[in-house]
């Protein structure tokens, strides 16, 4: 052959490969499994409605949903882990951060998005992410704690404002509670939820921290609950009990049925507040900062998110933090992501971008939400380290124990303390 | 009633072909078990001596021999509180179960109008949601507006914390789940009653017998395989309580209601501590073995008997 | 009609209404506040103290339940799956309660108390492993998934013995001289003759497939193989819950009438009997 053609002929096969490569990678079909806990129907869609948006831009990513409620979420994760079964793409409650990040399940994320998750939220939702010195997903919806109030039980006990201290949340408690000559309490000042970990311990943190104390201590090889100001919240929950600003036999799940006059709650609760006919919403549910503590100077709460995060084994790590970036990212200049827009529109919640919460700045500005939007700024994140959850438990049930009378608050201490501890220590010890 | 077949005489065709339909039809149903009954448990005996969080893999749990056993004898506070509860759990609900269960099936298979009628009236609580079941007995039974406690005013008694107080909510869950398989043991035991036949009353009656003693010589010791199955699967259920007292209390308050199973899922679902929940599981079961081997040589499990 | 002509008849006819038509009434009664919750709002439901009439019935919850959710779907997925395991678990449960009852053979006893153990073990304990197996057969999210595992019941086994065992071996020994297979004897005479358990075990075991959640929660992952459990609880989505209360009220009403309906037809075979009428005396 004349050297020509050969070179002809060589150049032709280099511009077939070399144009061919990018088209063979854009049209390789991808599909990225997620799992969330939100399987009703409207959700399904509202979710459905974001992957097509997705796929109408990249054409090759298509997605698999799969939903359970969130009491199994947990479960179904762990589930099919030990199958191999595992989705691409997890949403997760941030206290399952340690211990998956310790068996090595999730998948480091980019720099690009941890950069992101830096810049577009505030420095707790930033340390709710964060394991082990690492960013581990793009949080979307934050919850806080405050104090929720019924306006109308305070007005009629002759309270017009709700209590800014401790020795004033005992005094409006006692004189909201009303108990017949049967012995029947008609209302309490008052009440805890029981039965839920959150329920019991989100709130004792919240209060915890507004005494000017703390959950764990800072290296987190110890708890810090044990403290005074930790003593002086369990005794505050005695000393509701004796002056019966509190009563065991009503529960705080029913606050939204006008019986209770104040209760430590999350924003979540909002749709059932406002779906109440007990209560009313707009003139009656009201929203204040947690009481400061005789140890404390100023308020505080404890907040807690939920996240993204990929999975280590999935096929296509790169596409999968690549969407959820997209996900949680503005849709153009001024504008709302779709995480936002599912928060907002589908369940009033507060999301983490605080570019979202610009957007929707009117929503926020309801009385009820305002306030929790407010707290996000200052709230300290449930801590995350290796144990929380036992530990979690732990502290309800002898909380619980001591809400029944059966126990007092230095007794608790005294038994969960070392036991945390011994917890933390364990897992310190495997991690390594 | 049987043709015993003494081992001296020589095993003929006929006998072996016997014995070979016999394996043939307990072939299949024996393999499915153990492929999906007997082997999980056995693979779970064997995580019982590791710690598994479920989350590392199978080959990677850490070997701690009986350390697990260790700790739930000696060191976990909620473990023989559970224990406590379960066995009052059980015993209260079996033999509450058993009598009325049986008294029932009897009013029910007597001469009454509209027989069809009080059996599904008296199925219906079998058949309803447990949730439901749940809500009704939180309203029952609820301090300040239950109608119990309102009975105990009128007849001036004081109210009482039921499910709220820790002396009384294991006693109303009892209470509850008597309530909710009542149905069933109706049900098993008219099934039972059918397989009785009417000659034999016919008989005794000829012979000058009263009720009672028809009721004493006859249908009591002819209930007798259904007798043991009830009480020996009731118990074992009993024992094993987890859905009611998952839906109602939690185990709260202060865990005078936990059980054996709720505190073995918590520990393996919540604390995802496999290991530790799998010798629970063990344990639990060298329980219920012991309690059911008891139960069927006291209750002469005659099948094998002439 | 069979009778018992036991002591309890002595109690005289108006004492035993009033007992059988008290209770009545009290186990009527959740099932009967089910049905009248399922017409409340969902504000209704939650009153401290209860409610106990709606102020007007809310019959526009089941076709706004039926909007929410393709219930005829889960329907479908629900009798599919609990049928084929009914029938599964009586064809296993018999045939083998009839060999443990019947038949001598080296191995019966131990195998049977082996069977018997695998009772006495809490289900969520062997769920992991199980699912590793299902998973190596490819039965993931799959009708197979849902069915198969269950087929064979050890309470379902263990039930048939005790009632096979007092079918008189009379019987069998005559079909045996008249030549019938053992195969035939099985089907011909000892399976007519347990329709009261096979009844009463068939509508047990439906009940239990019927309303079963964490295996299927786990085994199934698409949306159009869920049962009807599954298919309520995806309303269940946490903080939206309280909202949709009655919707989730009205669902249970729903997936309760299929084990009514089979109760109430079921009944004449709890009536039938062994028929004895070549054995008197």
């Amino acid at each position: 052959m004349n050297a020509k053609r050969v070179i002809s002929v060589f150049s032709l096969l280099a511009i077939l490969i070399v144009g061919a490569v990018p088209l063979t990678s854009a049209q390789e079909p991808i599909k990225l499994t997620v799992l969330t806990h939100w399987g009703e129907e409207r959700l399904l869609n509202a979710q459905q409605a974001v992957f097509d948006e997705y796929t109408a831009l990249h054409p090759n990513v298509t997605f698999e949903l799969i939903t359970v409620p969130f009491e199994e979420l947990y479960t179904k994760i762990i589930t099919l882990r030990t199958a191999g079964e595992s989705p691409d793409i997890y949403h997760l409650y941030n206290l399952w951060l340690p211990e998956f990040v310790t068996s090595g399940m999730l998948s480091t994320p980019p720099d690009e998005l941890v950069d992101a998750v830096v810049a577009n939220t505030s420095p707790g939702i930033v340390e709710g992410t964060t394991f082990a010195d690492q960013i581990w997903g793009y949080p979307t919806e934050v919850n806080t704690y405050l104090l929720l109030y019924n306006k109308r039980l305070l007005e009629e006990a002759g309270y017009s404002e709700p209590p800014s201290n401790w020795d004033e949340l005992v005094e409006i408690a006692s004189a909201i509670t009303q108990v017949d000559d049967t012995g029947a309490v008609k209302q309490v000042g008052f009440a805890v939820i029981t039965g839920w970990d959150s329920g019991v311990v989100h709130p004792f943190a919240s209060l915890l921290f507004s005494n000017g104390g703390d959950y764990l201590s800072d290296d987190y090889m110890t708890v810090a609950f044990d403290s005074e100001a930790g003593l002086e919240t369990l005794q505050l929950y005695e000393r509701l009990l004796e002056t019966r600003g509190m009563d065991m036999s009503i529960s705080g799940w029913d606050f939204p049925t006008g019986n209770i006059g104040m209760i430590i709650m999350a924003n979540w609760w909002r749709a059932t507040l406002m779906a109440s006919e007990n209560i009313d919403y707009e003139t009656e549910v009201g929203v204040a900062p947690i009481p400061v503590g005789p140890s404390g100077t100023e308020t505080s709460t404890l907040s807690y998110n939920w996240l993204w995060a990929v999975d280590q084994g999935s096929e296509y790590p790169e596409e999968a933090w690549e969407f959820i970036l997209w996900l949680n990212s503005p849709r153009g200049e001024g504008q709302s992501s779709p995480m936002g827009d599912i928060l907002v529109h589908e369940f009033g919640a507060i999301p983490s971008n605080i570019f979202d919460q610009e957007v929707y700045a009117d929503l926020y500005s309801d009385h009820f939400l305002a306030p929790f939007v407010a707290s996000t700024a200052y709230a300290r994140p449930e801590p995350l380290v290796g144990g929380s959850q036992e530990i979690k438990t732990l502290l309800q049930t002898e909380i619980e124990a001591l809400l029944s009378g059966m126990t007092d608050a230095q007794s608790v201490l005294d038994y969960v303390a070392p036991e945390a501890n011994a917890i933390l220590e364990e897992f310190r010890m495997a991690a390594e | 009633m049987h043709l015993t077949m003494p081992r001296s005489w020589p095993k003929t065709g006929l006998m072996r072909r016997r014995m070979f339909w016999a394996y043939a039809f307990v072939a299949i149903p024996v393999l499915w078990l153990v492929v999906f009954s007997l082997g999980p448990i056995l693979f779970s005996g064997w995580v019982s001596l590791h710690q598994w969080n479920m989350l590392t893999p199978v080959r990677d749990m850490p070997y701690v021999g009986l350390e697990n056993y260790e700790y739930i004898f000696t060191r976990d506070r909620v473990f023989p509180l559970a224990l406590k509860n379960t066995f009052k759990f059980a015993i209260g609900g079996v033999s509450i179960n058993v009598v009325l269960g049986l008294a029932f099936a009897l009013l029910l298979n007597s001469k009454i109008k509209g027989r069809t009628v009080w059996r599904v009236l008296y199925f219906l609580p079998v058949i309803t949601s447990p949730i439901a079941l749940a809500v009704i007995f939180a309203f029952m039974f609820n301090r300040n507006y239950g109608l119990l406690n309102s009975l105990l005013v009128m007849v001036g008694l004081p109210r009482q914390g039921f499910l709220n107080d820790p002396n009384q909510a294991l006693y109303v869950l009892i209470a509850i789940a008597v309530y909710q398989y009542l149905g069933y043991y109706i049900v098993i035991y008219l099934a039972g009653l059918q397989g009785i036949p009417q000659d034999y009353y016919d008989a005794a009656r000829v012979d000058g017998a009263n009720s009672w003693q028809a009721f004493w010589h006859i249908t009591l010791p002819l209930l007798r395989p259904v007798t043991l199955f009830v009480i020996v699967t009731n118990s074992i259920g009993a024992l094993q309580v987890f859905d009611l007292v998952f839906a109602t209390t939690g185990g709260a308050p202060a865990n005078s209601t936990m059980t054996i199973v709720l505190h073995m899922y918590n520990t393996a679902f919540k604390f995802s501590r496999m290991g530790r929940a799998s010798a629970m599981a063990f344990t639990l079961f060298a329980i219920i073995l012991f309690i059911t081997i008891v139960q069927l040589r006291l209750l002469r499990d005659r099948t094998y008997e002439d | 009609m069979r009778g018992t002509g036991t002591a309890l008849s002595k109690l005289g006819t108006a004492a035993k209404y009033m007992i059988l038509i008290g209770t009545a009434v009290l186990l009527v009664f959740p099932f009967v506040w089910m049905i009248d919750a399922s017409l409340m709002t969902s504000g209704e439901i939650q009153s401290r103290p209860p409610v106990w009439l709606p102020k007007s019935p809310q019959f526009s919850n089941y076709p706004e339940l039926l909007d929410n959710l393709p219930l005829g779907r889960f329907y479908l997925n629900s009798l599919i799956v609990t049928g084929a395991t009914v029938i599964g678990v009586l064809f296993t449960s018999s045939l083998a309660g009839y060999a443990f009852a019947k038949y001598q053979f080296p191995g019966r006893v131990i195998l049977f108390y082996m069977i018997l153990a695998t009772l006495m073990i809490p289900t969520f304990v062997t769920l992991i492993p199980v699912f590793y197996i299902v998973r190596q057969l490819g039965w993931i999210d799959s009708y197979a998934g849902l069915i198969l595992p269950g087929i064979s019941s050890a309470y379902g086994i263990f039930f048939m013995r005790q009632f096979i065992y007092s079918i008189p071996d009379e019987l069998i020994d005559a079909a045996r001289i008249d030549g019938a297979t053992e195969l035939r004897i099985y089907w011909r005479i000892v399976l007519p003759l347990t329709k009261p358990a096979l009844a009463t075990l068939g509508t047990f075991v439906f009940i239990g497939s019927w309303n079963s959640f964490l295996w299927p929660l786990l085994v199934v992952n698409s949306r159009e193989l869920y049962t009807v459990p599954l298919g309520l609880n995806s309303l269940r989505t946490f903080a939206a819950e309280a909202r949709s209360l009655h919707l989730l009220v009205s669902g249970t009403v729903l997936s309760v009438i299929p084990t009514l309906i089979l109760f109430v037809f079921l009944q004449r075979y709890f009536i039938q009997g062994i028929a004895l009428s070549g054995l008197k005396g």
